[in-house]
């Protein structure tokens, strides 16, 4: 069955017209060529296909199109464009917290979540933000010192404060 | 092979529509996702009708009045664990689930209407007498938890019902315990965990409840084994520890898995209660 769905995607009005049990993440891949978003476990385990939708991290491997009329989906590729990205981007490369690559899109909006919420984490708080990521080098202390170099660099760019993720 | 889906606008369209077709209900997908992979890449294998529900404003919310709260179905694991009126017991359930992510899709309607043995909701919601409301079409129901939920992924929920709300009795609970076993801290599903609670005052032990989950099928509660120390002593209390322990002992029929042993389950899920209950005993 195919029906139009529109969306918003990355801050552009988009619609297609395709199955609505069909993946975000194979709709982002396949029809978007938005590559950054990857399929890892394709069971909302791995983290390598989180995706906003209206501002809430998700698994994109687990959302039916269906879930997405009407939404605003943020990929990596949106969140590329904005000043939070460029912090977290330099404090995974200065921490050196990018080995194969293949996690880090994920790992990235995962912090942007995690900071967006706790907006000075402690390292239990950075472990629990980034629980639904897994990084198959296993470089997780320097993934925990990017997030903690981004909090620093950032200077306030994160200002809320609640306490859940 | 492309399914039939349908999209309702509102509820009274969903309940009209649903008794017309054998529909998967679809909230937020994280256990149906999963059911119905296939390969990797590969869409998923629906096989039956699917509806989609969980953008129904009727079913997403929050609500409560003097006695209970309503959680309504769609609501995700994590906006019932931002809301400050559900008890501390259900939220401590909630933040061993999945991951962050997961949590902002699954929902609490989900855990309880798949009634997955290892749904960690589950045996928190029979320790506090937790209730549901079924609605169809034409009719309105209302079921205890552990009346509704039946076995291992069976539910009394009928043809053309859904799951409307899970209504919660309000009561304060001054010692409570969420004790999940798992084969990691995060993102692990159970192997067995131990739900506790107990009001102490004047030295006499007002209410205490025990649930275990992800031993047998079904969650186990039993008021009967909890009532032997009710309004008892402490110190009564106390040397009646082993005598419950015992008789929850009689309850547990833990299976080998791949996740864990009968004998770990059992064992394991036995000295959790015990250390509860000389902590809660003791503290006072």
């Amino acid at each position: 069955m195919q029906i139009e769905i529109k969306f918003n995607l990355n801050g552009e009005d988009v619609s297609i017209i395709t199955d609505p049990v069909r993946r975000l993440l194979d709709v982002l891949r396949e029809d978007f060529k938005l590559t950054g978003v990857k399929e890892g476990c394709s069971e909302g385990e791995c983290g390598a296909c989180v995706v906003f939708i209206n501002d809430i991290l998700v698994n994109s491997c687990m959302v039916p199109m269906a879930n997405v009329i009407n939404k605003r989906v943020m990929s990596i590729e949106g969140f590329k464009k904005t000043k939070e990205f460029e912090v977290i981007e330099k404090g995974f490369l200065e921490a050196g917290a990018v080995q194969c690559g293949f996690c880090t899109p994920g790992m990235i909006m995962a912090t942007e979540n995690l900071l967006k919420n706790i907006s000075n984490p402690s390292v239990e708080e950075i472990k629990e933000g980034l629980s639904g990521n897994i990084c198959r080098c296993t470089g997780y202390q320097t993934i925990i010192e990017a997030v903690q170099l981004s909090v620093k660099e950032g200077g306030g760019l994160w200002k809320s404060n609640l306490t859940s993720l | 092979m492309e399914v039939k889906s349908y999209i309702p606008i509102d509820l009274e369209d969903c309940l009209g529509e649903l008794g017309n077709d054998n529909y998967w209900l679809f909230a937020g997908g994280t256990d149906l996702m999963i059911r119905k992979r296939q390969w990797h890449g590969a869409s998923r294998k629906f096989v039956k009708p699917v509806m989609f529900i969980n953008d129904l404003k009727e079913l997403n919310g929050i609500e409560s009045d003097d006695d209970y709260i309503y959680i309504k179905s769609c609501n995700s694991l994590r906006d019932v664990y931002e809301n400050p009126e559900v008890p501390e017991i259900l939220k401590k359930s909630i933040i061993t689930m999945a991951n962050p992510s997961i949590r902002n899709m699954a929902t609490i309607g989900g855990n309880v209407a798949n009634a997955a043995k290892v749904g960690d909701t589950l045996p928190v919601l029979f320790l506090l007498d937790a209730r549901v409301e079924l609605r169809s079409k034409n009719e309105k129901r209302i079921r205890k938890m552990s009346d509704f939920i039946k076995g291992k992924y069976q539910t009394d929920l009928r043809k053309g019902e859904l799951l409307y709300q899970v209504i919660i009795p309000k009561k304060e609970y001054d010692i409570n315990m969420f004790y999940k076993v798992g084969s990691r801290h995060g993102d692990t599903l159970s192997k067995l965990s131990v739900s506790c609670t107990m009001n102490i005052e004047n030295n006499i032990v007002n209410d205490f409840r025990v649930a275990f989950g992800a031993i047998n099928n079904k969650s186990i509660r039993d008021r009967y084994i909890e009532e032997k120390i009710i309004n008892k002593s402490v110190s009564e209390a106390e040397g009646l520890i082993y005598t419950v322990l015992n008789e929850y002992q009689d309850l547990l029929y833990g299976d080998n898995d791949k996740r864990s042993t009968k004998r770990y389950r059992e064992e394991t899920a036995i000295k959790i209660l015990h250390k509860f209950l000389k902590e809660a005993l003791n503290e006072k």
